[in-house]
């Protein structure tokens, strides 16, 4: 009986030593400061990208569907916009009469038709001449320009189309061969006051040789160049097989310093309009980012916010948020994930990162996330909080 | 001072088993027969159990209120249990189990009880009674955050032996689990309260 004590005491002691803290800061205390997350009508499957917010209207791409609401009052109710066809590839023209110019798929073949659509007292649509019928790759948007990429499968011509949103009309400035239909199309500006020398598209297709190619075209560039520009750097290299290349699956401009973002999770400068990179978490696989399961994802979303002087770099990740300061960043610095001890990040933890909008480098920030919510967060040291 | 305070709650409790611990003195209606028991030296058993498992409240002594409850959905605990009977009343054994519960916010919580336990029959026979109190380590884990820490767990269990090998039973079940941070991080110290009821499967062998 008392051998039987003596070892539960015994037991007792050396748990109660052993009782350090691993890491994080404090589970149940955590767990206490948890609120109950109430039920939405987005709930039904994830926003896939927030589109335009004015002063109190958000506009999103909810599956197939734009919605909107009237985020300033509690509980907002998200209406369909109702195009009376599914949604694919869209871009948001605010002004006086909103537009949307839309991609949408064929039911009964595997092409689309871009639309445009007005947002007004009724919502109506016009397909635009000269893409009906066509592979669209994605649709761009540079201020009030509006690009559709597209490619011919019989021809192999990658083809760039501007869009005049108010006659829906189609002018193709450019075409390209290519073998290989592009995975996805990146556009990179540093804001839409600059120069279109400092503005890219990045196209990325994949070959079976070369895994994925990665090349750019400057928007200066874009009525007289015969070929996309290839990255060629080692930065691009996959760390496992120094033969094929990583895709690029995020790209962000501040300033005059581009940010890429790599399938493999690394983060790649540079600083000189695409000329020479830098790889900034390349050196161990352990500093690499969680962002994607699969190379079907072919796009992240990033964005900038300021944290008193210091600027971070916002990377929607697998299960959370990456940042990495621009402000200042020193030569050991790398992206770090956001913990449950940061309080604005608190609410987000453990869901993909869809979109995120916001004025870029301010507060608020609005996340979509994979776990069908919006969450708003109106400062650094502010609980998120959900907008349902 | 807390780590003295919970040593003195824990002796506290190991003394109420103590006490009821006692041998009874068996009451012979006819000398001639020896005692019968049910369970004799070295007796093993081996048990399953499964359990909803309830969050009563998360106790923080330095914020205000100190008592926080329904944060937790309820979860889930599985278990495997071995006992060997050290006398004829009493056992010690082993529990390994699995639990997790949603926070309010659908965050999971996991943990993974390893604990030593001691029991003693109250009753023994068709029916079974034993009272428990089980102490050990626990590693819990919340998103980013692990913890590996102390878990104690009084436990009161009934059972209706079907045959001399198998039985049935229900178990109740307090788990008080410490969360014990120090130095400047001594805000941060709060104290999980659950409650399982299990359901269980036992095998005397």
């Amino acid at each position: 009986m008392y051998k039987t004590i003596a070892i539960l005491l015994s037991l007792l002691l050396v748990f109660g030593m052993l009782s350090c803290n691993l890491d994080g800061s404090g589970i149940f205390l955590t767990i206490s400061e948890s609120t109950e997350i109430a039920d939405s009508n987005l709930a039904t499957e994830p926003v896939r990208e927030i589109l335009y917010k004015d002063t109190n209207t958000m506009y999103v791409l909810h599956g197939t569907s734009l919605k909107r609401a009237d985020i300033s009052v509690p509980d907002p109710i998200w209406n369909n916009v109702d195009f009376s066809k599914p949604i694919s590839e869209a871009v948001f023209i605010p002004g006086s009469t909103n537009k949307l110019v839309f991609s949408s798929a064929h039911t009964a073949d595997s092409f689309k038709s871009v639309y445009v659509g007005t947002i007004g007292t009724t919502i109506t649509s016009t397909i635009v001449a000269g893409l009906g019928n066509v592979n669209v790759i994605d649709i761009i948007i540079d201020g009030t320009t509006v690009y559709a990429i597209t490619y011919n499968t019989t021809t192999d011509i990658i083809s760039i189309s501007e869009i005049n949103v108010g006659t829906s009309v189609s002018n193709t400035i450019n075409t390209f061969s290519s073998a290989i239909a592009p995975t996805a199309v990146h556009f990179v500006s540093p804001g839409v006051s600059a120069a279109d020398t400092e503005k890219h598209f990045i196209f990325i297709h994949y070959d079976d040789t070369q895994g994925y190619i990665n090349s750019y075209l400057t928007l200066s560039d874009l009525s007289t160049a015969t070929a996309f520009t290839e990255f060629l750097n080692s930065v691009f290299e996959l760390s496992d097989d120094t033969t094929k290349n990583s895709q690029i699956i995020g790209a962000y401009a501040d300033g005059t310093t581009i940010y890429l973002v790599t399938n493999e999770g690394i983060l790649i400068t540079s600083t000189d309009n695409l000329t020479s990179f830098i790889a900034v978490n390349n050196n161990d696989p352990s500093e690499f980012m969680s962002l994607v399961l699969t190379s079907a994802i072919t796009s992240i979303p990033m964005t900038v916010v300021t944290i008193g002087t210091t600027e971070l770099l916002l990377i929607g990740g697998l299960s959370g948020i990456y940042y990495y300061d621009i402000a200042s960043p020193s030569s050991t610095d790398i992206p770090l994930e956001f913990t449950s001890d940061d309080a604005f990040y608190s609410s987000l933890s453990s869901t993909p990162i869809m979109d995120f909008y916001n004025v870029p480098g301010d507060f608020p920030l609005y996340t979509a996330t994979s776990d069908k919510w919006i969450w708003q967060t109106t400062d650094e040291e502010s609980v998120s909080t959900q907008l349902l | 001072m807390k780590k003295l305070v919970s040593v003195f709650v824990f002796f506290l409790l190991i003394t109420t088993v103590m006490i009821s611990a006692q041998d009874q003195p068996v009451i012979e209606e006819n000398t001639d027969d020896p005692p019968v028991y049910r369970y004799d030296l070295g007796d093993q058993i081996y048990s399953v159990s499964a359990a909803p498992l309830i969050n009563l409240f998360i106790w923080i002594p330095t914020e205000t209120p100190s008592v926080i409850a329904k944060k937790m959905k309820v979860g889930g605990y599985i278990s495997l249990g071995w006992e060997a009977f050290i006398d004829h009343k009493s056992s010690i054994g082993a529990e390994l189990g699995y639990s997790f519960a949603k926070s309010l916010d659908e965050r999971l919580y996991t943990s993974v009880p390893i604990l030593a336990k001691f029991s003693h029959f109250l009753i023994d026979g068709e029916f079974d009674l034993p009272i428990s109190i089980a102490v050990g380590g626990v590693y819990s884990s919340f998103e980013d955050q692990h913890y590996f820490g102390l878990m104690v767990k009084p436990e009161i269990s009934a059972y209706w032996n079907i045959n001399d090998e198998w039985g049935l039973g229900l178990r109740t079940a307090y788990w008080f689990i410490p969360e014990l941070y120090f130095g400047e991080n001594s805000s941060k110290t709060s104290y999980g309260n659950f409650l399982t009821i299990q359901a269980a499967v036992k095998y005397t062998q």
